[in-house]
């Protein structure tokens, strides 16, 4: 159990290395990220935002050209040790200020409840092709059924509506992928050494996910391992620990 | 170095009436047009901010 020094502590550490990737690529202008907490006995929930509140510029020869919004709602694990993300969300929008309609989104839910993935990316675009297929779509699924009644209603539908699935919760993309895309697809003023300031936080968060992985799936990570040569085995008496196919097969 | 703002339940509240305040009250209107990408830099910045403040106080 976390005390409510321990959760300031944590939510801290965490905030701070988000500021750390941001200042990687981005330079040391950018302004901390904010985390708030309520005060409590137990394990409450935790957000991290950027500051400001309107978004935080991303220029080109120092002219800025698109805004990154940052927002992570995190609970705990269940031991409540570590802060585990329940839902993140990353939206750019053109110009110097977060306003109106996103030009794209990564998102993320932990729990999904819905047909839609949980790790996904939202384009806000137009493309008359792909409109013209959503209004020809299936009314299986709750999205199907949804958007059919959405035109019946008269309501076009719109690409952002589309989730692109991203990996589910293991092998989605990190905070330092998007970054790195925004620099290297739309020429973000960047300072020296991002790539690998970028590449060194996109390594920490994958070994992490590998971690996870493997308590997702041990029976695999014990047969990978006895073939690089490792002997791997329970003590006498250990129940091996069950994979978790809930969360392999989640979309 | 960030900040950790550790808040009450009633300084949740109260900041979340008075972030609804900047932005004139009708919260229903301010969904209905986020929902519609019509919301200002403020406008746009105050939903956020009572959506994170509900994702606190929903615990």
């Amino acid at each position: 159990m976390s005390s409510g020094g321990d959760l300031e502590a944590k939510a801290r550490a965490f905030a701070t290395d988000l500021t750390a990737t941001l200042r990687n690529a981005f330079g040391p202008n950018v302004r901390p990220l904010h985390a708030r907490a309520l005060r409590s006995d137990g394990e409450p929930p935790v957000s991290v935002r950027q500051t400001p509140d309107t978004g935080i510029p991303l220029t080109v020869g120092g002219v800025p050209v698109l805004t990154l919004t940052i927002t992570y709602l995190c609970t705990w694990d269940t031991e409540a040790r570590f802060l585990a993300i329940n839902a993140s969300t990353l939206k750019v929008y053109a110009g110097a200020r977060a306003s109106g309609e996103p030009l794209f989104r990564y998102e993320y839910v932990r729990d999904v409840h819905s047909d839609q993935a949980g790790a996904h990316l939202q384009v806000h675009g137009h493309r008359d092709a792909l409109t013209y297929v959503m209004t020809r779509c299936g009314s299986v699924t709750q999205s199907g059924k949804n958007l059919r009644e959405q035109i019946a209603e008269g309501k076009a539908p719109t690409m952002a509506q589309l989730h692109f699935p991203l990996g589910g919760s293991r092998f989605r993309p990190c905070l330092e992928d998007v970054l790195d895309m925004l620099v290297r697809q739309f020429g973000i003023d960047a300072r020296e050494g991002w790539r690998e300031a970028l590449a060194l936080g996109r390594d920490r968060w994958r070994r992490k996910q590998t971690a996870a992985a493997v308590r997702d799936a041990p029976s695999e990570a014990v047969a990978v391992l006895r073939r690089l040569g490792y002997d791997v085995r329970l003590p006498p008496g250990a129940t091996p620990p069950p994979d978790r196919p809930e969360r392999l097969r989640e979309l | 170095m960030p900040e950790v703002e550790l808040m009450t339940v009633e300084e949740a509240r109260e900041r979340r009436a008075s972030v609804l305040a900047t932005v004139g009250g009708d919260e229903a209107s301010l969904r209905r047009r986020g929902a519609r990408y019509e919301l200002d830099a403020e406008e746009l910045a105050a939903l956020t901010e009572l959506e994170e403040l509900d994702y606190l106080l929903q615990a």
